[in-house]
């Protein structure tokens, strides 16, 4: 399943940049996130409930982030396992800064979803992971407006 | 295909169903007529440590006018109101709606408000309830609420309730002679799902043109998509078959559809023009 969307940020590239890759605000922005442990550089465990509505499954995924081109590129690669089936995927992401006050987020994924999940919930998956993303995004948002205001 | 373990409680009052619920907190589900909680629970997609039947208050249940305004039980069955002579005089278009639902069976379970708390991007009764401009009476131990269906359908599986409240109506106004609706649905040939479908509700003035229209259309995203700019041609216009036409071709104006191996996003914008333009023909 391929997926792609953009996202609009109105703060400077850099704190973008920082913001994104600052696994304190991922761990308080990844929807559903429990627990998110680095296990090495750029390298995470993460236990966490993904779904939407009251259907929502536990899993184990192991997140890697890559190919960092500060402040402007970087991929992402997740596997998560769990009970209602498993997800693989890989992202890109790219930071445009159309001014010195607005970054343009143009992300990009394919991901492969198996098990009673891909089975009953086929017709509806690609909307419901860009909700999913999109609420990742205006999790950070707010996070890169706290850190504006804190100057 | 075994569920989890759970307990369940059947009570017999909404007081009693909501204590239920607050005493056991974020593990308890509330089961209705079980036609999308159980698949998910053998699926293992749902694993809640404790059941509230709700299906079994008989408060919950029956169709019956209040003026003009029609008021289900949020425990009332699909078959139930598909073949009430008053939902057919009230609101046509809710009874066609529940009379395409899923099969047989389904209809004999499932419930409006169960179905309604689900809130499957590929139900029925979200589509026809948005242009019924209808409102949900939501009931917690705090007190209770009204919620219009604009404000109670958010996205894919979300709504406006919340863990400790209960659906113990659906209200829907305008149930007089001047106002008519209807339902037309594209189905899913396997899973009977909605794939695009449309429902309209008409307010006709003195002088038989359309004063007011309705329209909302599923399958064109997480929440049924108001379509405003039929609304807007139809108003205070005669309902010729060309100005219908006409109308109905701005159907997924504004909309932004995912499309996917069966239906892709152009598809679905052109079959909203069919669905709304047939929806349309049906309530005349």
């Amino acid at each position: 399943m391929k997926l792609d969307g953009v996202y609009t940020f109105h703060a400077p590239r850099q704190l973008v940049w920082e913001t994104v890759q600052d696994p304190e605000a991922l761990r308080r922005c990844i929807p559903g996130l429990e627990t998110f442990e680095p296990t090495g550089q750029d390298e995470y465990a993460a236990t966490m409930k993904i779904g939407v509505g009251s259907i929502k499954g536990s899993y184990r995924a192991k997140i890697r982030i890559f190919d960092l081109q500060e402040p402007e590129h970087y991929k992402l690669s997740v596997e998560a396992t769990g009970t209602p089936g498993f997800v693989r995927g890989e992202g890109s992401f790219d930071l445009v800064a159309d001014d010195a006050e607005t970054t343009t987020l143009r992300w990009e994924a394919d991901a492969q979803i198996g098990g009673a999940v891909a089975a009953v919930g086929q017709r509806m998956l690609g909307g419901v992971a860009k909700m999913t993303v999109g609420q990742l995004w205006a999790a950070l948002d707010a996070q890169v407006k706290a850190r504006q205001a804190r100057g | 295909m075994f569920p989890a373990s759970f307990d369940y409680h059947a009570p017999t009052t909404v007081p009693e169903a909501l204590r239920l619920l607050a005493e056991n907190g974020p593990d308890a589900k509330l089961l209705a007529g079980g036609h999308s909680l159980l698949p998910a629970m053998k699926l293992r997609l749902l694993e809640p440590g404790c059941l509230v039947d709700i299906g079994r208050i008989p408060e919950l249940r029956g169709i019956r006018r209040e003026g003009q305004t029609l008021v289900i039980g949020a425990a009332t069955l699909h078959a139930d109101i598909a073949t009430s002579d008053v939902v057919r005089q009230a609101a046509p278009g809710l009874a066609t709606a529940a009379s395409l639902i899923g099969d047989v069976q389904v209809r004999n379970r499932g419930t409006i408000g169960g179905s309604a708390a689900h809130d499957d991007p590929a139900a029925d009764y979200p589509v026809i309830l948005t242009a019924l401009d209808a409102s949900f009476m939501l009931v917690s131990s705090a007190g209770a609420r009204t919620v219009a269906s604009g404000d109670f359908f958010l996205d894919y599986f979300t709504t406006a309730l919340s863990d400790l409240e209960i659906i113990t109506e659906v209200r829907i106004p305008g149930a007089a002679a001047s106002v008519t609706s209807a339902y037309a649905k594209l189905e899913h040939p396997a899973s009977g799902f909605l794939v695009v479908s449309a429902g309209v509700r008409i307010e006709r003035g003195a002088d038989g043109r359309c004063r007011t229209a309705r329209i909302a259309i599923g399958g064109l995203g997480g929440r049924p998509f108001r379509a405003t700019a039929v609304e807007s041609a139809l108003a205070g216009h005669a309902l010729t078959p060309a100005a219908i036409a006409a109308a109905a071709a701005l159907a997924a104006d504004g909309s932004d559809p995912d499309g996917d191996a069966y239906a892709p996003a152009e598809y679905r914008r052109h079959m909203a023009t069919v669905y709304v333009q047939r929806a349309l023909e049906a309530a005349l």
